[in-house]
């Protein structure tokens, strides 16, 4: 679900910011391929979150009526 | 005739028609007839209560005018007076909400009353004071027991009525993230929207939904009864999911919104906080975007300073290494220098040394030259050769010369040299 799935990128996203925040001496090559999974999490996210439309259903109830004398 | 008596006659003659040809009504049959004939009267009563009698399963009161004879017998069912979450009393003033119905069995004509209400903001007032107290003391309204609204809620669950702004001021307001709303339209005006409500709860009950939303407009306290309603609350506290409340209101909280696990007073407030962390999200991945670019911009700016920090220190390391070798080559140079100055030096001796030599050596020379020649003038003076010229001779025995007559014995062959010449003598006399 898309949820799920933007959840999922924005967790995997956060985890990429936080390695490069720990590393003291950042391995570069590491690092770009760190952004290029940043830049593909982040472009697909903005894309499930263009696409997101909202619906509407009207659900019909039996009211239940008060106990007949 | 006239027209006032003709149809007196008319209607006569009519009814003698259909008495003939219609079936008359068994009795049961016509208080089912009348009792669906009076169904279509449902009606708002107001009045006091002058007799009550609570039974296991319903009970019966009276409602009369106050100051006035007129008296209207009601039946209740007791679960839709349980429902209604008051308590009735002699003497206090209500509004039944129900129809006429003739109870077959005894005959007796009854209000059937399926709603009650308070009348007065006051008895409201004190009606709400001490549920709230009550409930409270429960712990219903403890900040303990509210759950979290889920992050990015999708499966969103209604209530609400569908007529009024209400409804399109949410979803005006909900932004368009993928929301599934599913909206079960109820009445929320009165005490008579309890019955709706309650319905919508358990219908929803069954259904996969994130979170519940029950919203109306602001109103008084007679308007809000409803959510004031100690079943439905209880049934918001149980709900299985997070319940947001959005229902305006002036001094007094709605019970309902105090149980819920949010609160807020408006219809865009609830779409606030069902937005807030799509909201999130969306500044998130923007704000993330620029950080991984930073961070990266970082880490190259921190790899470009450690290879400069490398390539000085090899610079360094290359210098010392160049300033040893400059030093030796200094230094070779310097007794290199000092090797050539040296041998210069000794050449420039030796120079001198050998001009000294040779002037020293021609002044020996010429010393030893002038000493040769004295010493051969010596040797000139002191030749036995130039001796014998001079008349002297060489007297030798047996080869050895005599320098005395002890060497030599009469008659004895002498050798005399002279100096052209040996001559050969014999001794004959010794002195």
């Amino acid at each position: 679900m898309a949820k799920n799935n933007l959840k999922d990128s924005l967790k995997k996203l956060k985890d990429i910011v936080d390695w490069f925040e720990k590393q003291e001496d950042a391995d570069v090559e590491t690092g770009l391929e760190k952004v290029r999974e940043g830049a593909a999490l982040i472009k697909e996210s903005k894309k499930r979150l263009r696409e997101l439309e909202n619906e509407f259903e009207k659900v019909k109830t039996d009211m239940k009526e008060g106990n007949g004398e | 005739m006239d027209d006032k008596l003709l149809q007196k006659l008319k209607d006569f003659r009519a009814a003698a028609a259909r008495s003939e040809n219609e079936k008359p009504y068994m009795v049961n049959r016509y208080l089912n007839f009348l009792n669906a004939e009076f169904k279509k009267y449902q009606a708002r009563v107001q009045g006091e209560i002058s007799s009550l009698d609570i039974r296991d399963s319903y009970l019966f009161f009276t409602l009369k005018d106050k100051g006035g004879g007129s008296v209207l017998p009601c039946f209740m069912w007791k679960n839709n007076y349980e429902l209604c979450g008051i308590s009735l009393e002699i003497g206090i003033e209500i509004i039944v909400d129900g129809f006429p119905e003739i109870y077959a069995p005894s005959g007796r004509f009854n209000f059937k009353v399926s709603v009650v209400e308070l009348v007065g903001e006051g008895t409201l007032k004190k009606a709400y004071d001490k549920l709230k107290q009550k409930l409270e003391k429960e712990g219903l309204f403890s900040p303990q027991r509210k759950r979290l609204i889920p992050e990015f809620p999708q499966r969103i669950g209604l209530i609400t009525s569908e007529t009024g702004a209400v409804i399109h001021d949410f979803l005006n307001n909900l932004g368009k993230y993928g929301f599934h709303i599913s909206f079960i339209n109820s009445r929320v005006e009165g005490q008579a929207a309890v019955r709706g409500l309650l319905s919508a709860i358990e219908s929803f009950n069954n259904k996969n939904i994130d979170v519940l939303v029950i919203i109306r407009g602001g109103g008084s306290l007679e308007s809000l009864q409803a959510f004031n309603n100690e079943v439905l609350v209880r049934r918001i506290v149980d709900f299985k999911t997070p319940v947001i409340c959005g229902i305006g209101h002036d001094k007094d909280m709605p019970l309902a919104s105090l149980a819920a696990d949010k609160a807020v007073s408006t219809p865009t407030a609830v779409t606030t906080i069902l937005n807030q962390s799509w909201d999130k999200a969306v500044n998130n991945i923007a704000a993330t975007e620029k950080d991984l670019v930073y961070q990266y911009q970082k880490a190259l700016n921190a790899a470009v300073n450690r290879i400069e920090l490398f390539s000085g220190d090899l610079m360094r390391f290359w210098s010392d290494i160049f300033q040893v070798f400059d030093g030796l080559g200094h230094a070779i140079q310097n007794n290199l220098a000092k090797l050539i100055y040296d041998l210069k030096r000794a050449r420039e001796n030796l120079s001198l040394f050998s001009k000294n030599f040779a002037a020293y050596f021609r002044k020996n020379l010429e010393d030893i030259n002038k000493m040769l020649d004295n010493i051969k003038k010596r040797l000139q003076i002191f030749d036995p050769a130039r001796q014998l010229k001079l008349g002297y001779s060489i007297v030798s025995v047996s080869g050895q010369v005599v320098k005395t007559v002890k060497q030599v014995k009469l008659g004895e062959e002498i050798a005399i040299r002279v100096s052209d010449g040996n001559i050969k003598s014999v001794i004959n006399d010794i002195n």
